[in-house]
């Protein structure tokens, strides 16, 4: 299709207005609300105990989430793509379930089933294990909500790189595991990459889930949302300001590390 | 090596893709498994290779029964239509790939891969990606990078398919004489009967999952075992009961014997020859060869009341079918 210059520019206009009052108005003025109050009161909000431990908390269950969710993603994906099974269309909408459902749903099914009065409850309890209002349940929130990003970038890669190379990987002598090191791993990266920055966006950012599931007890199962809701909450504005201004400083620097490493594939 | 084949079978659903076949390729040669698409050749090939099982026969490479035995380890080396290059690495490791993955010493392996690219005449490509090759380029490449191994087979499918009418012609050619230096057991499959006919020394042909045919070009060509081998390996014209090549299709015009009446619908001029469309006087439609020499003293034109009839004695014929029936498909 071939515009004129007038509607082309009209056109980029609107894509713009529109990214700059939804996206870039919103989070710049977080952190010009931020860095309003000084620097020192910047370093003082971001080193408070509890604001350490959030932060560290938060990268920790991340982290965890995220290559929990790698791997489990690039199976699926071998599985959804290279499979011959029936069942495979039931993994399918399963996998859609987390992009579907509510994460306070989440929260709320994960106490049912891992509470103290939950199914596993009883069980868990007598071999001393804590899940809920602890780490542990947090992760696995985390881990749910954020489980379709990696299968959802990494199935379309998949499927149109094809077969023939592994095949050929195959003749020439190279192990199952050989080929896919060498050749259905690298040929998926870029797919692989963008699922894992999705995933750690999202990670990070979770609130609804991990709310549920934590207790929100500072400085022990209180991660970075959690915190500025807490500061938002308790009258500290410049407090929850500073929290959510570092929190979406290490998204964009996730983000910012990925386009900076895959350079031409993504270009338009 | 020599490859054998022992009544396989090999079907996709309710599919029947390779209908038992029996089949020896001698060690050394050049086959070509022809066939339209669908036929199975493709199949066949891949059932070598171990990238698909058969559902029951026997597959033996060098004498040995290769069913058990994993693609790894059964000594092939495998061109596929669409090259299978691996994008991401450069030209060399392409190449390398078959060696680096027997963890061979770095010395040996670049020693081998400047070797092959200079087999392919692709030694000044080394450091570019498969992207930056033309199709013909890639598919030299993927022929070096199957030939690193040292294949006891060498197993083509399409390998010039996906290639313009000329690069696939030069192709061709090179092909044919990098075989008869190397001297490896190759089997090609392809469903141009050209190139089977140009290439290999012996030809397979294949449809519905069965082996109509086989024998060497020239035998398959002159001495079809039935009708459809011969409609399939080239252009003919049904004259009474008989099929005839079009440039065995004799015009007179003059009535003579047994020859059948004809009209002349259309003469179309091709440079080196003529060709002359024909409307049968008992229905159907036929055409006919001729050379530049033969046009002028016949000198046909639209309309023109013609009698032709089959430039060989009818003897000849009748015993190649005898020959080609006695010596079985």
């Amino acid at each position: 299709m071939t515009l004129t210059r007038p509607a082309r520019i009209g056109l980029r206009l609107v894509a713009l207005g529109y990214l700059a009052v939804l996206l870039l108005l919103p989070v710049g003025l977080v952190f010009e609300k931020t860095f309003a109050q000084g620097l020192s009161a910047v370093w003082a909000a971001i080193t408070t105990p509890a604001a350490v431990s959030a932060f560290w908390l938060t990268v920790e269950i991340a982290l965890i989430a995220v290559v929990a969710n790698t791997i489990f993603g690039v199976v699926c994906a071998l599985v959804l793509v290279r499979g011959s099974g029936r069942g495979r269309w039931l993994l399918d909408v399963l996998i859609e379930v987390p992009f579907v459902i509510s994460p306070v749903i989440v929260g709320l099914s994960l106490i049912l089933v891992y509470g103290t009065t939950g199914w596993f409850g009883k069980w868990l309890v007598r071999h001393g294990i804590t899940v809920i209002f602890n780490p542990l349940g947090m992760i696995l929130a985390t881990v749910f909500v954020s489980l379709p990003f990696v299968v959802r970038e990494v199935v379309p890669v998949l499927r149109e790189v094809g077969t023939e190379q592994e095949q050929a990987a195959a003749t020439l002598g190279a192990s199952p595991l050989q080929t896919f090191l060498r050749i259905t791993l690298p040929s998926i990266r870029w797919g692989l990459a963008y699922g894992v920055v999705l995933s750690t966006a999202r990670a990070l950012g979770e609130f609804g889930a991990v709310l549920i599931v934590s207790g929100n007890i500072a400085g022990q199962t209180q991660t970075l949302p959690l915190l500025v809701d807490t500061r938002f909450y308790a009258f500290d504005n410049a407090g929850a300001y500073t929290a959510g201004a570092l929190l979406a400083a290490i998204s964009i620097l996730v983000l910012l590390v990925m386009t900076a490493t895959a350079p031409d594939k993504r270009r338009l | 090596m020599a490859i054998s084949l022992h009544d396989v079978h090999k079907s996709f659903g309710d599919f029947k893709a390779v209908d038992g076949v029996s089949l020896e390729v001698p060690e050394g040669s050049l086959t070509a498994l022809l066939g339209p698409s669908g036929s199975g050749k493709s199949t066949l090939l891949r059932l070598i290779a171990g990238l698909e099982s058969p559902d029951r026969g026997e597959i033996a490479i060098g004498g040995d029964p290769a069913l058990a035995i994993p693609p790894q380890r059964r000594g092939i080396g495998f061109v596929f239509q669409h090259y299978a290059a691996f994008k991401h690495m450069t030209v060399r490791n392409n190449v390398a790939f078959g060696l680096t993955v027997r963890r061979r010493p770095k010395a040996e392996i670049r020693e081998r891969v400047d070797e092959l690219l200079a087999i392919v005449g692709l030694s000044g490509y080394a450091n570019r990606y498969p992207s930056q090759l033309s199709g013909g380029q890639r598919q030299r490449m993927a022929l070096a990078r199957a030939l690193a191994v040292q294949p006891r087979v060498l197993l083509l499918d399409e390998p010039f398919g996906a290639l313009d009418a000329n690069v696939r012609a030069e192709l061709r050619s090179w092909l044919r004489g990098l075989h008869d230096d190397l001297g490896v057991t190759t089997l090609i499959v392809t469903h141009d009967q050209e190139e089977a006919m140009e290439v290999a020394d012996h030809v397979v042909i294949l449809r519905s999952g069965k082996i109509e045919q086989s024998g060497p070009p020239r035998q398959v060509y002159q001495q079809p075992a039935n009708d459809w081998v011969m409609g399939f390996l080239g252009p003919v014209s049904r004259i009474g009961d008989t099929l005839v090549r079009p440039h065995e299709v004799a015009l007179a015009v003059e009535p003579d014997g047994d020859a059948v009446e004809a009209m002349v619908a259309r003469v179309v001029h091709l440079g080196s020859q003529v060709r002359v469309e024909l409307e049968l006087a008992g229905g159907g439609e036929a055409h006919a060869q001729l050379t530049p020499t033969e046009a002028d003293e016949l000198e046909p034109e639209r309309g023109d009341i013609v009698y032709l009839r089959h430039s060989r004695t009818p003897a000849l014929r009748d015993q190649a079918r005898i020959s080609s029936g006695a010596g079985g498909a």
